[in-house]
């Protein structure tokens, strides 16, 4: 277990007191909207709060919200020159500012917003123009994760994509299959318990829950070359099953089909 | 003048494999990536010098936001379009990777031509890292990081680029170009990389990672940041004007 030291006094403001709203128009994130709980914290009642937005090399964007006073400070940043919300980070930090500098008494740094830490996309979609393909994989991001592109060309697709029974045992486990192929064939797979590459870590979770099985050493690269064994294909097959299994509109679509043909 | 170009990850591909050649014979022929499915044309449409004459990674970045802004391309715009500033490393790939004179190239590490999508390695790119620093601090404060040829990343870059919390606080980096930037010479001071030297580049970052747990430091301003820098800056700090 790691252990630090804090000799500098500033106490950490935990992530279950901080709410973080994006208010983005499309993909463009416009603000932030803070709501803190910086209670029985003990902080100097006139401390300013500050909020900071930072994002790749781009230029910080610091924003003073409020003072702690009562110990609930809401306040808005404008994120308006900041473009996506790609990789976008904020640092709280509660400053008491009586003195010549500014002393940090409380600090929270790599926030992230809550969608982020809730509820984790593993796969996010963006509709877009994609020709006349329905769908396709695309791997961006800091460590090009995967983005499943879905033609917004086609009429309702958001609904298609979510309710749709047939588009759902179509596509998915196709977008699976590739997806995991990707990972074993394309990119290597360096550990099953703590792979560097984050996305792999995810989505090798999200197999042990669909077969509940460990994946098999030999989806593993070895001294650096991709597996090239059938045991990976055959694990692929296996996941793909167990994501089929697992799918309640499997029902729907023969009921569907069967109306189809009786018509 | 040519039209830029966005690079498809097909392109980005081909352009990787072409480095690749190019470190096993520096006559490989370039491969032409104008066209699809390798490119498109960015949109809005900007037009780019094909064969440019830049002294420095500076008088390239000013340009570049010039030509970016004629068309109201802002940064926060640009920023993350990594196949367009990877195809303009393909563009001047001959003068980011000159031949000697004997015809030979030294071919660097591809993240210098490849923009990563890891923003750890974003600032390693000739181009895209050189755009960004500019746009941030200006002209005279990039001076540090740009005022070198094209493909030279120096240990500014290197070492101040490369931190995020420091790169991004245009007040830090206003202190480090007023310790470490020789006026008179238009040169960064000597022994400012000296590892030996007291109060050198190292140390100043040092010194900013440490007071930064404690103090607001990216609300000082340069001067503010001055006071508070212990003594072995001093000497740094009375020759400021170089």
């Amino acid at each position: 277990m790691k252990r630090r030291f804090n000799y500098t006094g500033r106490k950490r403001i935990l992530r279950d007191r901080i709410d973080i709203t994006l208010n983005k128009d499309g993909n463009l994130v416009r603000s932030a909207v803070f709501q803190l709980n910086l209670r029985e914290m003990n902080l100097l009642q006139d401390a300013s709060v500050y909020v900071e937005a930072y994002q790749r090399m781009a230029e910080s964007r610091i924003s003073r919200i409020g003072i702690v006073n009562e110990g609930d400070v809401m306040g808005t940043i404008d994120l308006s020159t900041c473009g996506y919300d790609e990789n976008l980070k904020f640092r709280i930090y509660v400053v008491n500012e009586s003195g010549e500098h500014g002393l940090i008494l409380a600090h929270a740094d790599r926030i992230k917003p809550e969608q982020d830490v809730n509820r984790k996309t593993i796969l996010p979609i963006l509709f877009k123009d994609i020709g006349q393909q329905i769908w396709k994989i695309v791997y961006e991001g800091d460590g090009c994760e995967p983005l499943l592109l879905l033609n917004r060309g086609i009429p309702a697709i958001e609904t298609i994509a979510k309710n749709d029974a047939q588009f759902i045992m179509f596509v998915y486990p196709a977008v699976l299959k590739e997806v995991l192929k990707h990972m074993v064939f394309v990119d290597g797979i360096d550990s099953l318990s703590d792979p560097q590459t984050d996305w792999h870590k995810d989505w090798l979770n999200l197999t042990r829950y669909l077969i509940g099985e460990e994946p098999p050493n030999g989806i593993l690269k070895i001294e650096n070359e991709i597996s090239k064994n059938g045991e990976a294909l055959k694990w692929i097959d296996k996941v793909v099953e167990g994501f089929c299994n697992s799918r309640s509109e499997w029902s729907i679509y023969i009921t569907q089909s069967s109306v189809k043909l009786e018509e | 003048m040519i039209t830029l170009r966005n690079f498809t990850r097909q392109g980005i591909n081909e352009f990787s494999n072409y480095i690749n050649l190019v470190r096993l014979d520096s006559n490989s022929p370039k491969p032409d990536l104008n066209k699809s499915p390798y490119s498109e044309e960015f949109v809005p449409q900007v037009e780019v010098d094909e064969f440019p004459t830049f002294l420095t990674r500076l008088e390239m970045a000013r340009y570049l936001d010039s030509r970016f802004r004629n068309v109201d391309i802002s940064s926060e715009n640009i920023i993350a379009e990594h196949g367009v500033w990877t195809w303009i490393a393909y563009l001047w790939f001959d003068i980011l990777c000159p031949p000697s004179t004997n015809g030979e190239r030294i071919v660097k590490e591809n993240s210098r031509y490849i923009c990563s999508q890891d923003y750890t390695d974003y600032y390693r790119h000739y181009i895209a890292a050189a755009y960004v620093i500019y746009t941030i601090h200006g002209f005279e404060n990039s001076l540090l990081f740009l005022n070198c040829p094209l493909n030279v990343h120096n240990d500014y870059v290197e070492q101040l680029a490369a931190r995020q919390f420091i790169i991004s606080h245009p007040n830090i980096i206003k202190a480090a170009h007023r310790l470490y930037w020789d006026r008179s010479n238009n040169r960064p001071k000597r022994g400012a990389q000296s590892r030996n030297r007291l109060g050198n580049l190292r140390r100043f970052i040092k010194f900013i990672q440490q007071i930064e747990l404690t103090y607001n430091v990216f609300n000082m301003n340069d001067t503010e940041i001055f006071h508070i820098l212990p003594s072995e800056f001093d000497s740094w700090i009375n020759n400021e004007t170089g």
